[in-house]
């Protein structure tokens, strides 16, 4: 199983190379009077996060090796996604989608509608608060604030 | 001048301007609460309602809706956790933890009273010394805002809880995600690989929605127990006390000051001010380790920092006609179409509008700490929602605010990415709100330090020939090394505990 502490800096880290690589190819400054391109603030920032993530591995490997811990002990970190987020997430993205594609009413009250019924939920009262919700947002925006919501691409 | 202040006061509680006044200042707090909807948007809206208005109360209203949409945002700050625009992010630090320990009343109060006492500050500074100050202000050149912008992101420190290496990686990561889009200065497309959304940058809005209100909502999902219909966390209605506000009132008024300095340096805005006060009351502070665990200090100095902003931002445009942010610039549009000039002429062709402004300041600021006060039972009913109906209404919430900056899917794609991220980095203990001060602060400081390099033809000498940038970078160093100090401190007393 991957450590997360030695994971996600050597991704940085990994990151931060292949950003070096892009900066490398910006244009230099053309103009005389230009002492530093592009590139140089990008790549100040790439380098310091290099330097940032191997602290933080070296440290990690320092606190491990100080409190002796055993590995067994190591693997027992909760895990970087559960059920519900996961759940979460595909509900944001199918959301953002569906909004794209009919507009914001009718996939808000299907988004939020879809949500409460999987979460079994069996309050009607929650169910009428929801669409409550969704019309109130409609009006304010589209009424009151006069900001235009996602009117959905089938319906154009 | 006191000729003026009276007849700008009568003036203010006119039937003409009152209730104008009321009603921007009540829309304003509206605004402001939602997130995504900032304070800037929100005088932008109503600025097209003005048109037909006389001059005095088509400004008055924007003034309400800007005092009012700075206060509003650190509503859904406290409550949900969810800034309701950039400037209360440093609320969120403090003031949401409050409210989790069930003070959702007592911080929304204290954010009233700091935001009033802020405000007020600002107000009376702005009336006093503002041809002063826009004097200063006029000093400021790349060289300086490059030391104002370092000195700001050394804040970063303290914002990173525990681990000081953990918030410096999300400050490189801010710091990178600001320079996506077009150099500024040559115009070099910088990691936008093809996509012609990125060619503008990456804006702050989405990515603030994303890195606060998606990621808590992802949070909030993961937390939520089996019983899916559990009872709300209890919370008492009590307000702050007498005794709560003599201990803020020095933080309040410190922060009010330095909040009114930094609004009227052009470009530095409410959220950098709202950070560097945090900053600064943690500094001092006896007890620096409860900022982050719900201090009331945190919170009044986030407070009054980003709305003493509000008065200082006037400074230069209204005593030299340049914007200091976004909402100024909004508001210099409104003035111009209301057929005025600002700047020094304002002051001798136009005294009753400008000392109306003043007045109408004050009586906005006592209008919203009204409002703020009101309103905190309704307010604090949000807590009192369940979490099974909070956390979607957070997630589409944030979607729909996500669009509605530009009316742009690929913002609801940003907002979505910068949840996710914030989601993972909230698991890894690296926290968020370095991310949002560097994407703040990286293009003022990257812009304003090539200048300088192109104004000294490539030395770096201005960092300790120009007294208020090495000013500044001596602040930059001491703030460095006080917070290093403090956590060392810290740690000390966690392993004799």
């Amino acid at each position: 199983m991957l450590n997360r502490n030695i994971f996600f800096p050597s991704l940085v880290i990994l990151l931060s190379l292949i950003f070096l690589v892009f900066i490398s190819q910006f244009p230099e400054p053309r103009y005389q009077d230009a002492p530093v391109g592009a590139g140089f603030f990008p790549a100040v920032i790439a380098v310091l996060q290099i330097i940032i993530c191997s602290v933080l591995i070296f440290q990690y490997k320092q606190k491990q090796n100080n409190q002796n811990k055993p590995k067994q002990q190591e693997t027992k970190e909760i895990p970087l996604v559960s059920k519900h987020s996961i759940f979460g997430f595909t509900l944001l993205i199918g959301y953002a989608a569906l909004i794209t594609l009919v507009g914001y009413l009718p996939a808000s009250l299907v988004g939020f509608t879809y949500y409460l019924i999987y979460y079994r939920v069996k309050k009607p009262l929650y169910y009428v608060i929801a669409w409550i919700f969704v019309f109130t947002i409609y009006f304010l925006f589209g009424e009151v604030f006069v900001i235009s919501l996602p009117e959905g691409l089938l319906f154009f | 001048m006191t000729e003026y202040l009276l007849s700008g006061f009568a003036s203010a509680f006119s039937m003409a301007v009152f209730p104008v006044l009321v009603f921007g200042v009540l829309g304003g707090v509206i605004l402001g609460a939602l997130p995504g909807l900032t304070a800037t948007m929100g005088v932008a809206i109503l600025l097209p309602f003005t048109f037909g208005m006389d001059a005095t109360p088509a400004l008055v209203m924007l003034i309400g809706v800007y005092i009012g949409g700075i206060y509003g945002g650190s509503i859904a700050a406290i409550l949900l956790k969810t800034p309701g625009t950039p400037a209360s992010a440093a609320t969120v630090l403090d003031g949401h933890t409050m409210a989790i320990k069930g003070l959702a009343a007592k911080a929304l109060s204290i954010a009233a009273v700091a935001s009033f006492i802020g405000g007020l500050i600002s107000t009376v500074v702005l009336i006093a010394v503002a041809p002063v100050l826009a004097d200063f202000a006029l000093r400021f050149n790349a060289p300086e805002y490059f030391a104002l912008a370092l000195f700001g992101l050394t804040i970063i420190a303290s914002v990173s809880a525990k681990n000081i290496m953990k918030g410096l990686l999300a400050g490189t990561i801010g710091l990178l995600v600001s320079m996506v889009g077009l150099d500024p200065i040559s115009s070099v497309p910088r990691f936008t690989f093809g996509v012609m959304d990125l060619y503008s940058g990456i804006n702050i809005i989405p990515v603030l929605i994303g890195l606060f209100a998606i990621a808590e909502g992802l949070n909030q999902l993961e937390k939520m127990s089996s019983d899916k219909q559990e009872m709300p966390p209890k919370f008492s209605y009590k307000l702050l006390s007498f005794a709560d506000f003599k201990k803020i009132l020095p933080t309040s008024i410190k922060s009010g000051l330095i909040g009114t300095s930094i609004g009227s340096v052009p470009g530095a805005g409410a959220d950098i001010s709202a950070f560097a006060c945090y900053n600064e009351a943690k500094r001092v502070a006896k007890n620096p380790e409860e900022f982050g665990n719900g201090s009331m200090h945190g919170l009044a100095a986030a407070e009054s920092g980003n709305n003493g902003v509000t008065g200082g931002s006037l400074v230069p445009l209204l005593t030299l006609g340049v914007p200091g942010d976004a909402v100024s610039a909004v508001l210099l549009g409104a003035l111009i179409v209301q057929g005025l000039t600002p700047g020094p002429l304002l002051f001798t062709q136009n005294p009753e509008i400008v000392y109306g402004i003043f007045s109408s300041m004050i009586v906005a600021n006592i209008v919203m700490l009204i409002i703020g006060f009101l309103g905190i039972r309704f307010f604090c009913r949000i807590i009192e929602v369940p979490k099974i109906l909070m956390i979607p209404i957070i997630i589409f919430l944030s979607v729909i605010g996500a669009y509605a900056i530009n009316n742009s899917m690929f913002d609801v794609g940003i907002a979505i990415t910068f949840g996710l991220l914030g989601f993972l980095l909230n698991k890894l203990d690296i926290p968020s709100s370095p991310i949002l001060l560097a994407i703040i602060l990286g293009p003022m400081a990257e812009t304003n330090l090539r200048k300088s390099l192109i104004m000294y033809e490539g030395s770096w000498s201005f960092l300790y020939d120009r007294p208020i940038a090495l000013a500044f970078i001596l602040f930059a160093i001491f703030s460095v090394y006080s917070t290093i100090k403090l956590k060392k401190k810290e740690r000390l007393a966690e392993k004799n505990e």
